[in-house]
């Protein structure tokens, strides 16, 4: 593992690492000369079991995986991660002729794969983009965690009515479904709008989404 | 007079006749003496008269008793010659009595029977007549007692009990009561008559019973004779069949023309030797062959009296023949039907002495004329595996010679094979059989062209299916060169670098072009183009520089491949690149066998040993090993267990083994997995193989 402390580009932030995992040193070595080389934070493992000793679903960034390596390949690595739940995005790198495997890959949720050789641009953008969805993933989550936590807020009743606003029933509806009046359903709706620190109709539902997609991913 | 003697009555008469004379004379004379005593005076003249008479009647009585003395000397002389005759003669004479009693008997008796005459007289004859012809004697008695002479040959037993065939006369004297019977000794006629009655007998049963039919014919034509075979093969009596003449009723009405030929050239005594073949018309209408041999029939005295057919009946042995030239017929038309020369020729001076159509069409003009010059070519002397000239006719059939051979002129190939045997007059022959190989020798003169093409196309495919690998063992130093340069290149741009970084990066990426150079370099070898060349190649390098390659792949699948080679292996003959190429798909397929396998398992053996004249070479997995189904249909084309394998390695690999007259199979390992091994040939082997292509 080689840390190199350089300026930190616009694209990543301070957590997040390139981790690159490949059994031949001297690919290795040199793309971490390259990645450092444009201001990135890397991570290098020669084996995918180096890699699984520090990983942990914390774990911010990307991945940059060699598909082929003795003893757990790439392909082995990506499942297991993703039978762990990692939200890590992962490229590989593959050979001439490895093309079924990196589709595979790809149908198994990986980001991209990038064949050797490649233009050193294309796999910096590649790792841009992997870095920006490892973001947008990070920011989901924590979106996710917040909308649980004002769920947990709200009263029961408060709750029925949330999730009946959800579906879409008008107040009308709701009072007649919940067996209370309108008003009552208009106290109880102003009240979970405030909770949920919901301007709208539409922030609501995603907030409500993203609680949700936060319980699915747990 | 001799009492034994017979006098005849004319015989005794004479002195009777003289006796009578003197008496009378003595009467007269007694008369005139008691005349003149008396006295009378006037018989003076008287008394001369009586004196006279009585003198006259003396010398009648003279004469008289002169003569009688006379005839009884004659008489005496003649029934001492009849005495003599009767002692001395060699026929058996006798007297007997009407009754058969012997009253006299000659000393042939005793010469001829050995029967003493003095002993006969009282016996009677039968008593020496064989008790079987007794009833003949007896009829010969009553005959002979009616008056009438009789003749008869009986069996009369000699003193010594044996028998001898006597031929009598008999002739009876009926005043005397008397039988005089002469006898001669016919036993010898008899055993000759006898011998004669069983050689004809004999020839009768012999020309009865053999089932040759014989037929006489007189030196007109005219049947005289025909034997019991004769009959039954024309189912005719003999009284239809003798006395007949020709036309005759057993020719067949539709070959009357040939018949009278044959019977012309009979008759004129012209008959081939070999006889006639004809058929016969038997008298239910059915049909028999028969050769028929004519020769002379010649009498006692030499003389040809006509001709004596003899018949055999060939219905069967032709219909023998028949078979035979029938088998003959197959025989030749196969030899005919064969593209194949065929052809016998005898050893010692090369005289063709049978050629098949093939031979005869390749060589129309000097066919059998000898064995120069001929279409198909003929071994050197010295090409055969020992002299045919001088072959002992006890160590046959042999084998002579069995190779190809070019013809110098037309440049067809032959193969050719001979073999030395017993031809059918006894000479010792070569029989040959030679195969116009020219096409065949093009067509595998194609294939192994194509064997070259394909093996050349197949290190090819085998380079497609490799060419990820090295794309990928290239990819890394390339990859890995271009990243260190824009490293360099990025930090330079930015000025934010150390010296010592930039350099080691540069001396990095340098090591790596080193390293992708000696990639290329150990590929480029592989996919040379050219012949498969045959050399003495030894195994060692063949392993090393195939497991080299194979090295690449097995690393990065995490296989480890061992290598065990005997000791002080000899080298083999062989293209080292097309080897090379096998090996290294056999070590490529061992290594994908083991994908998936635990890591200590994932070993790969590759060993070499020698096996008498053979080098094999195994290469030994512990995959998933191959389904007892898969393991033959393994090496055809385009079968393949991978899901992106063309099917050709395995295949092409065995094409390869089998053009090095070598052998690639398949055997599963005890441990897991398969072993697959092949062998070559060592070097030194393979000469013995090129002889007898001059």
């Amino acid at each position: 593992m080689s840390l190199n402390p350089s300026p930190s580009p616009e694209c990543q932030s301070s957590d997040q690492l390139v981790h690159i995992i490949d059994d031949d040193d001297a690919l290795r070595d040199s793309l971490v000369w390259l990645l450092e080389s444009t201001g990135l934070k890397v991570a290098s493992y020669p084996s995918a079991e180096a890699f699984l000793q520090v990983w942990s679903t914390a774990m911010r960034g990307c991945l940059i995986l060699d598909i082929r390596m003795p003893g757990m390949s790439g392909l082995e690595l990506h499942e297991r991660l993703n039978s762990q739940h990692s939200t890590l995005p992962v490229i590989f790198i593959t050979g001439h002729g490895d093309v079924p495997m990196a589709v595979t890959a790809l149908k198994k949720g990986a980001f991209d794969f990038i064949e050797k050789p490649f233009h050193d641009q294309d796999m910096l953008n590649l790792i841009e983009q992997c870095l920006a969805r490892d973001r947008a993933q990070h920011q989901h989550r924590r979106q996710g965690a917040d909308a649980q936590r004002h769920i947990e807020q709200l009263t029961p009743r408060e709750r029925e009515v949330l999730e009946l606003i959800v579906a879409g029933r008008l107040n009308k509806q709701i009072a007649d479904e919940l067996g209370i009046s309108i008003k009552t359903v208009e106290v109880h709706r102003a009240r979970v709008m405030e909770k949920m620190e919901a301007d709208s109709l539409a922030e609501l539902v995603q907030s409500v989404l993203h609680a949700k997609g936060d319980v699915v991913s747990n | 007079m001799d009492p034994h003697t017979t006098p005849s009555s004319r015989e005794s008469r004479a002195p009777s006749f003289a006796l009578i004379i003197i008496g009378v004379a003595t009467l007269i004379g007694l008369i005139w003496i008691a005349n003149r005593s008396i006295g009378n005076p006037t018989a003076s003249s008287i008394n001369a008269l009586s004196t006279l008479l009585i003198i006259s009647l003396l010398a009648v009585a003279g004469w008289s008793l002169l003569t009688a003395r006379e005839q009884h000397h004659r008489i005496a002389v003649i029934a001492g010659e009849r005495d003599r005759i009767f002692a001395l003669s060699l026929d058996l004479l006798c007297v007997l009595s009407m009754g058969g009693t012997v009253k006299r008997a000659n000393p042939a008796f005793l010469n001829v029977l050995g029967q003493r005459p003095d002993h006969l007289p009282d016996k009677s004859i039968l008593d020496l007549i064989h008790p079987d012809d007794v009833h003949v004697v007896s009829f010969a008695l009553d005959t002979l007692i009616e008056g009438k002479p009789s003749n008869f040959e009986v069996r009369c037993r000699c003193g010594d009990g044996s028998y001898k065939w006597l031929s009598w006369s008999a002739n009876p004297v009926r005043e005397d009561n008397l039988i005089f019977a002469v006898a001669h000794d016919v036993s010898n006629r008899r055993a000759t008559e006898d011998a004669l009655r069983v050689e004809t007998a004999f020839r009768k049963a012999m020309e009865e019973s053999v089932s040759t039919g014989l037929r006489a014919i007189d030196l007109r034509g005219r049947t005289i004779y025909v034997n019991h075979a004769f009959c039954e093969m024309t189912g005719r009596t003999a009284e239809e069949l003798v006395g007949s003449e020709p036309p005759f009723v057993y020719w067949p009405e539709n070959e009357f023309t040939t018949n009278w030929q044959n019977l012309a050239l009979c008759l004129s005594g012209k008959a081939p030797k070999e006889g006639f073949e004809v058929r016969i018309q038997r008298a239910n209408g059915s049909t028999l062959d028969v050769r028929l041999h004519e020769s002379p029939l010649v009498d006692a005295n030499g003389i040809q009296t006509g001709w004596m057919s003899a018949l055999t009946d060939i219905t069967e042995s032709r219909r023998v023949r028949g078979d035979l030239e029938a088998a003959y017929e197959r025989f030749t038309a196969v030899l005919d039907g064969l593209d194949a020369a065929v052809y016998v020729v005898d050893a010692a001076n090369g005289e063709v002495l049978y050629a098949n159509r093939a031979f005869l069409r390749r060589d129309d003009s000097n066919a059998l004329a000898g064995h120069d010059g001929l279409a198909i070519p003929r071994p050197e002397m010295g090409d055969y595996l020992l002299d045919p000239r001088n072959l002992d006719p006890g160590q046959l059939p042999r084998e002579l010679f069995d190779g190809e051979l070019q013809h110098p002129v037309t440049g067809h190939w032959f193969h050719v094979r001979e073999r030395a045997t017993l031809w059918v007059d006894g000479r010792v022959v070569r029989l040959a059989v030679a195969t116009d190989i020219s096409d065949l020798k093009h067509v595998e003169e194609l294939n192994r062209e194509q064997e070259a093409r394909l093996a050349r196309t197949s290190r090819l495919i085998t380079m497609g299916e490799m060419a990820s690998t090295l794309a990928h063992e290239l990819n890394q130093p390339l990859s890995a060169i271009a990243n260190y340069a824009k490293g360099c290149v990025n930090r330079l741009k930015s000025g934010d670098y150390r010296f010592d970084d930039i350099l080691a990066a540069m001396e990095k990426a340098n090591a790596q072009a080193a390293r992708a150079g000696h990639i290329v370099r150990r590929v480029r070898d592989f996919v040379r183009k050219s012949e498969p060349k045959r050399a003495d190649v030894e195994l060692t390098e063949i392993a090393e520089d195939a497991l080299g390659i194979a090295e690449i792949e097995a690393q990065r699948l995490g296989i480890k491949i061992e290598l065990h080679l005997e000791e002080g292996l000899p080298s083999v003959y062989a293209d080292r690149i097309m080897i090379e190429q096998v090996l290294l798909n056999l070590v490529k397929n061992a290594a994908e066998a083991e994908l998936g396998q635990p890591r200590e398992r994932c070993v790969v053996v590759v060993a070499a040993r020698q096996v008498d004249d053979l080098i094999e070479v195994s290469v030994t997995d512990l995959g998933h090993g191959i389904g007892e189904a898969d393991r033959e249909r393994l090496f055809s084309a385009f079968f393949s267990t991978k899901a992106e394998g063309m099917g050709m390695g395995l295949n092409i690999c065995r094409s390869i083994i089998e053009f090095h007259n070598g052998r690639l199979w398949v055997d599963p390992n005890p441990m897991g997995g398969s072993i697959f091994k092949f062998t070559l040939p060592l070097e030194n082997s393979l000469e013995p193989q090129s002889v007898a292509v001059p």
